[in-house]
């Protein structure tokens, strides 16, 4: 299956631009040709060059060395909130729709009322809670991603539990939990895949637009989203500020989302066909 | 036309001239992406006249609904006519004009599918949809062509044809819309009918309704029939001609009743030896204590109400006492809905029961602890009818093996496997097909891992729902004989839940008819077959078309159903709660009355001799 994916341009491209990301994350935590918090007033909004390759901010620190950090604090971020999302997601999805009844309403209940809340506002207010940190983001936007894969779970094992596999192993005397975690769960696998590359996309975007608000990682550590915002005062002087995060913003998430579609192409029975 | 023997390259130059369709040399295939090609069907030739119908018969992979498709160019993509020739009335509609094309489609030539669920518009209002052919082809207005459909709707013998017409499709059965949907095709006149699989997903004695005014109407208006079918026997019934295919290539052509007669070609005698047949008598009349005692069974399903609505429920299973005896195979037959399913399914525990009792070797099952229970779990196996959902597609053949055996009690992994592997041989897939995954086998092949899977941990039964019925019947034949040599071996009993009375012949010792959740009749298969008493039974068995082979020869034919009606028991009427139609129902509870030895059927007190 892998190599069959990999024919695919999208996939390609896609997973060589989160190999960059990936790699620029890795350097922003080991190396960073200068150090990304300590202000040079001297060197202050100079144009990239062959010393500063992306010119530097107005308190002088290096921009390329920042988008290093940055790329590190975003996709840590990222892949915590997927990570956390996707697994109590996944979990809630798959016990309220493996067992039902009147409990497994009540859940959804609250998971639809969080469905129906504008993600980005419940994420104001849960980082009003747990204060501006890179926790405090973490939290907010799983809990706001909480909804979608329980949702797409939940209606993959409530198909998947009606399934004749499923009723031979209940015959065989399996607990209910077992027949859920052996053979309902694993088979909703390629849906959840998708929807994960799908968030974080989501994650990478909302992390940059709430550092962009000024709730995301507080400075002086760097973000994409921070940068950018910082960059708005100095645009006409000092576009690279502005260009630089931008740039890796939509790259990652162009790089995430053709990988993403390519995934849900290949896993989808009815696209391979056209294909 | 000496149609039996005939040379299969040219049609006759008889046949040719009066005949609607004529199908020369065709060739279909799939063209691949990467540029490689395979042949679906090579060199059919074919001819039909009007009033006629032809069936093309052959099991899956045949390509006999590729040729139905090609006729009205309805393949699916990457699929397409390579060469020969579809002439219709002057015309070689593999190389029509689009336009031209859909002027004869759904007006000169009709077309019933398979699924009469989803081949109406479940938006839109049957008589809507009726008349909408007959203002596009023929520009009636709509008052015109209300008036025509009600009266089809009449010769499809639909009871209220104005009512219908204002009601939508799920207001009806599978077999009124059928009924619907040949109505509205027939409704263009159409010099030519395709009809695909048209009545598979029916019940048997739907099916036989439906196909009875299918065959009346089209000799009525000289309507040339194409019947696309797997099953023999309503081949042999319906069709004059038929044409036999395997894997794309005619293997036959001829008169129906001289090709069953005398099959000429390998492959027609292997498929009508593969049909069902009436088997030796395996097993004694049963005595003693049986192994599994069934008694008063009710069994309820919720009704979809909203939640803060109290709960409602309808009875799927009415008091069904069942005996099933050590080593014999019992069959449970009814059409769709009936609750033969959800017998099987309390059996082995899949579904609660609101009444009564199941009792396994002395001991209640429906009210023991956990611990019982398990016990019970490894004496009870299920074998599933859907090969391609029965198995979970990430795991080994030999861990789904493997995982039946899970409750054994001290087994470490490697004996677990080894013993799945053996039980592999067992059913005959021996070799490298441990660690291969599902979708890499055939139906046939699943469908063996499924029983391996049941039988691995020594059970004392099967229920086996529909176990074949997904099967082609070559392969079918293969997992019957492989079923009843394991019986042989290990001596479990079968209870064999299946509506296809042609397996029932073949397998059972015993046989119980089932209708609505009652059982009407329960007796020997000889007694059924031989001597079924309850109307409903009767009416079943002349409902299955069925193909016999003819004593001291080679050939078959098709066997007329001779059970005359008997008289019930004095003082007695035979029960009815909906399975004879047009009588009384009956009030009360039925009684089973014997009327031969080990011979049951449902009757109440004659009410109407009392006074």
């Amino acid at each position: 299956m892998k190599r069959r994916l990999f024919h695919r341009p999208n996939a390609r491209i896609g997973a060589t631009l989160i190999v960059v990301m990936l790699i620029a994350a890795a350097f922003g935590v080991m190396y960073t040709p200068y150090d990304p918090i300590i202000n040079n007033l001297h060197m202050r909004l100079v144009a990239p060059s062959a010393l500063h390759w992306l010119g530097t901010d107005e308190w002088g620190r290096d921009v390329f060395s920042r988008l290093l950090n940055g790329a590190s604090v975003s996709v840590l971020v990222s892949f915590s909130t997927v990570l956390v999302s996707v697994a109590s997601g996944a979990l809630i999805g798959a016990l309220t729709g493996y067992f039902g009844g009147w409990p497994s309403r009540i859940v959804m209940l609250f998971v639809d009322a969080l469905l129906a809340f504008p993600s980005l506002i419940m994420a104001l207010g849960v980082i009003a809670v747990f204060g501006a940190s890179s926790m405090g983001v973490i939290a907010a936007l799983s809990l706001t991603y909480i909804p979608a894969v329980a949702r797409v779970v939940r209606a993959n094992v409530l198909s998947l539990r009606e399934k004749e596999y499923v009723e031979a192993s209940r015959i065989m005397g399996n607990a209910e939990l077992y027949t859920m975690l052996r053979h309902a769960l694993p088979n909703a696998v390629a849906p959840i895949i998708v929807l994960a590359t799908a968030l974080f996309g989501w994650a990478l975007l909302a992390e940059s637009a709430l550092s962009f608000l000024g709730l995301g990682v507080p400075p002086p550590a760097s973000s994409w989203g921070g940068m950018l915002a910082d960059s708005r005062n100095y645009v006409s002087e000092a576009p690279w500020l502005a260009i630089a995060p931008g740039l890796a913003i939509s790259l990652s998430l162009l790089g995430v989302n053709l990988f993403g579609d390519a995934l849900r192409d290949e896993f989808d029975p009815y696209m391979k066909n056209l294909g | 036309m000496i149609a039996a023997v005939m040379p299969l390259s040219v049609p006759s130059s008889q046949s040719v001239s009066g005949a609607v369709l004529v199908v020369e040399h065709l060739d279909i295939g799939l063209r691949k992406t990467n540029g490689e090609a395979r042949h679906i069907v090579i060199d059919a030739n074919f001819s039909i006249v009007p009033g006629e119908m032809l069936a093309l018969v052959g099991e899956s992979g045949s390509g006999k609904t590729m040729i139905a498709r090609a006729i009205l160019r309805l393949l699916p993509p990457g699929v397409a006519v390579q060469g020969g020739a579809i002439r219709y009335g002057g015309e070689d509609l593999a190389h029509l004009a689009a336009a031209r094309l859909r002027a004869l489609r759904g007006n000169a030539i009709g077309m019933v599918f398979q699924e009469p669920m989803v081949s109406l518009n479940p938006a839109l209002r049957i008589g809507v949809q009726m008349t909408e052919a007959l203002r596009l082809h023929r520009g009636l207005r709509y008052d015109a062509a209300r008036k025509h459909c009600l009266d089809l709707l009449e010769r499809v013998r639909i009871a209220d044809p104005a009512a219908c017409l204002n009601a939508y499709p799920h207001q009806f059965s599978g077999g009124m819309r059928q009924r619907i949907m040949l109505a509205s095709t027939l409704a263009m006149q159409p010099r030519l009918l395709i009809a695909d699989e048209p009545t598979t997903a029916l019940d048997a004695i739907v099916q036989k309704e439906v196909m009875d005014i299918m065959t009346q109407l089209t000799r009525e208006m000289g309507t040339a029939v194409l019947l696309v079918s797997h099953d023999l026997g309503m081949v042999a019934r319906y069709a004059q001609r038929v044409v036999v295919l395997c894997r794309g290539e005619t293997m036959e052509m001829g008169e129906t009743r001289r090709v069953i007669a005398e099959p000429q070609h390998d492959y027609t005698r292997k498929l009508l030896a593969s049909l069902p047949a009436r088997g030796e008598r395996k097993f004694p009349a049963p005595g003693g204590t049986p192994l599994v005692e069934i008694r008063g069974l009710d069994v309820d399903f919720d009704k979809p109400t909203p939640f803060w609505r109290k709960r409602e429920t309808f009875r799927v299973v009415r008091s069904v006492n069942l005996d099933l005896h050590a080593g014999e195979t019992l069959a449970v037959v009814g059409e769709s809905g009936s609750g033969k399913t959800t017998i099987g399914r309390a059996l082995v525990r899949l579904v609660r029961e609101s009444g009564g009792s199941i009792r396994f070797e002395g001991r209640d099952i429906t009210n023991c602890g956990k611990r019982d229970l398990d016990a019970y779990r490894l004496k009870s196996q299920m074998v599933f009818q859907d090969p391609y959902s029965s198995l979970d597609p990430r795991m080994h053949l030999v861990d789904i093996v493997a995982e039946g055996l899970r409750h054994v009690a001290g087994l470490s992994k490697p004996e677990r496997r080894a013993r799945a592997t053996a039980m592999l041989a067992e059913v005959g897939l021996t070799g490298d097909f441990t660690e291969r995954f599902p979708h890499e086998l055939s139906g046939g092949q699943r469908q063996r891992v499924s029983i391996a899977r049941a039988i691995v941990a020594g059970p004392r039964f099967l229920v086996a729902d529909e176990a074949v019925s997904a099967l082609d019947v070559t392969v079918q034949k293969q997992v019957l004989a492989l079923l009843e040599s394991l019986q042989k071996k290990f001596g479990f009993a079968y209870l064999f839940i299946t509506h296809d009375l042609g397996v029932v012949e073949q397998v059972a010792d015993r046989v119980a008819v089932i209708y609505r959740g009652r059982i009407l009749e329960i007796g020997s298969r000889d007694a059924i077959f031989g001597d079924a008493h309850h109307p409903y039974t009767l009416r079943l068995l002349r409902a299955t078309p069925r193909i016999r082979r003819i004593e001291g020869g080679v050939g078959y034919c098709l066997e007329q159903h001779e059970s005359r009606l008997r008289p019930p028991p004095a003082d007695h009427v035979y029960f009815n709660h909906g399975s004879m139609s047009g009588q009384a129902l009956s009030e009360g509870e039925p009684v089973m009355l014997a009327v031969g030895p080990d011979h049951y059927v449902a009757c109440v007190a004659n009410a109407t001799e009392t006074h």
